[in-house]
């Protein structure tokens, strides 16, 4: 509570010296302040593969938006937005860079930050066609690659990059077999350090981690329900858990008799959005049934349109019932 | 008449100068481009043995980065082979900084060569306050490594019959990772 209400108590003059054992200050309080979520949307979705990369050290405090973008596919390409023409000299540069560091072409993602919104710049995490993971960014107008070699230890499905104020990580890396780590600063190395969670899909899950100076606290929220850890800050490892079980709704409940089917444009594991048909139960084509059934025998032999207005009931459930009581036959 | 000829000569006068010039001045370019590609690049603990012979000069360095400033990386040591003496570089010209991943990595970075000299009364204050802080609270370890380097500062002045003792550093102004 300390650490998210800190702005209060420096305001009303109480905030402590130290908690837990440890030194607090604002600044440290700050640096140490994580707050990262990712939805499975972030990452199922079409690559624009237009990337900007910022100066990571400028002479000038804080970051500016360069006049070109890259694209990295079999090879990279520093397109000019201006005149939409590609930096021959610039893309050249870089592309010694990559194969010189061993970049296997072509790459299968790049995972930045592109915002100027931020106290520093990382570049880019990349990942080749070999399953290697490669730090790229533009260090005094320069290259700068080198190989994390953490291809070497786990099959990398996906690096989500997090500039923390305090730089004691680079990002998040999420493995095929589920197991989610951050990747450390190891001073010109690069440490893979596990999070003490259980396994997770990350085109599935929601993750959002919130991190103070003593723990983190990392939230994963599943189609099943959702599982809380409590991590201590320096190891990563877990104190305590809680799992919450997903519980159907009033509405739930009642939409499941209501609608029998509905249509959603949106995928849940597709890239794109397009119409998905969902089925919700036999109990509301029952309802449905009863209802067609029924205004064939009230009002089915009046009208000439009978027939078919209770197949349309048949389809539409008791929403079309309403629109047929509420919209006066014209032909009467 | 006469008007024209002056002018006319005076024209001519001033070609010649122009092309004088310009001739020197490609002299110097060629000079200076023969004076860059001739640039010693110093081993780190060979350049601290000649460094008061090269003070303010443009000299070229190569070392092992040690330590990078985490915040800005607007500095960062390196050591020589001899890993005895680290240097500081400080991030000038076209250098907006170095980044941490260099730690580790061999530069080759040029710069000038700077002088900071601590005098003789200065060590003494200093000498004053790290025996004041450790009758204030005691932290003899840490204080008995600072008395040290301070009388190891005071070896060298009397071994170089000098009144001041000197810190070197570079602003630097380009680098190069040694591959």
């Amino acid at each position: 509570m300390p650490f998210l209400n800190y702005r209060q108590l420096v305001s009303d003059g109480r905030l402590p010296d130290s908690i837990g054992g440890r030194e607090v200050t604002v600044p440290i309080i700050r640096s140490a302040t994580i707050n990262y979520r990712q939805n499975p949307a972030d990452i199922i979705r079409p690559d624009t593969a237009l990337h900007i990369l910022y100066e990571a050290m400028p002479k000038r405090v804080g970051l500016e938006t360069p006049p070109d973008v890259f694209r990295l596919t079999d090879k990279i390409e520093f397109i000019d937005i201006e005149s939409n023409k590609v930096d021959e000299k610039k893309s050249r540069i870089f592309q010694t860079a990559l194969e010189k560091a061993g970049f296997v072409f072509p790459a299968q993602w790049a995972s930045g930050n592109p915002q100027i919104r931020k106290p520093y710049d990382e570049g880019y995490f990349c990942l080749d066609a070999a399953g290697q993971l490669y730090h790229m960014k533009m260090v005094n107008n320069r290259p700068f690659v080198r190989n994390t070699r953490l291809g070497e230890e786990v099959d990398i499905r996906w690096f989500s990059l997090y500039e923390s104020p305090n730089k004691r990580f680079y990002g998040f890396l999420f493995d095929q077999q589920g197991k989610s780590c951050i990747v450390e600063d190891g001073g010109g190395k690069y440490d893979l350090v596990r999070m003490d969670i259980d396994s997770m899909d990350i085109g599935r899950d929601r993750i959002v981690i919130m991190g103070n100076l003593l723990y983190w606290t990392v939230t994963i929220t599943r189609p099943d329900g959702a599982d809380v850890y409590g991590l201590d800050t320096e190891t990563l490892e877990r104190l305590d858990e809680y799992h919450f079980e997903k519980e159907a709704g009033l509405w739930e409940k009642v939409a499941s008799l209501v609608f029998p089917w509905y249509l959603t444009i949106k995928g849940s594991d597709s890239k794109y959005n397009f119409p998905v048909f969902h089925f919700t139960g036999w109990t509301g084509v029952a309802l449905s049934l009863l209802l067609a059934a029924g205004y064939m025998v009230i009002w089915g032999r009046k009208r000439k349109k009978g027939v078919l207005y209770a197949l349309y009931i048949l389809l539409t459930g008791i929403t079309g019932c309403l629109l047929l009581g509420l919209i006066p036959d014209v032909e009467e | 008449m006469n008007m024209k000829k002056l002018f006319f000569i005076g024209l001519i006068l001033t070609g010649m100068i122009s092309c004088s010039n310009g001739s020197s001045t490609k002299q110097s370019e060629s000079d200076t481009e023969t004076v860059a590609v001739q640039t010693i690049v110093y081993e780190l603990d060979e350049l601290l043995k000649v460094a008061d012979q090269l003070l303010d000069q443009n000299v070229a360095v190569k070392g092992y980065v040690t330590h990078t400033c985490k915040h800005a990386g607007k500095r960062c040591f390196i050591v020589g082979e001899s890993q005895k003496t680290s240097f500081r570089v400080e991030a000038k010209g076209e250098i907006g900084g170095f980044n941490r991943e260099l730690v580790g990595s061999e530069l080759a970075i040029t710069g000038i060569l700077k002088e900071r000299r601590l005098t003789k009364e200065y060590i003494d204050q200093m000498e004053e306050q790290v025996n004041k802080k450790a009758e204030e609270d005691g932290s003899a370890e840490s204080c008995q490594a600072e008395l040290n380097n301070i009388s190891e500062m005071r070896s060298w002045m009397a071994e170089n019959g000098k009144e001041f003792y000197s810190i070197y550093y570079m602003d630097g102004l380009n680098y190069e990772v040694i591959e």
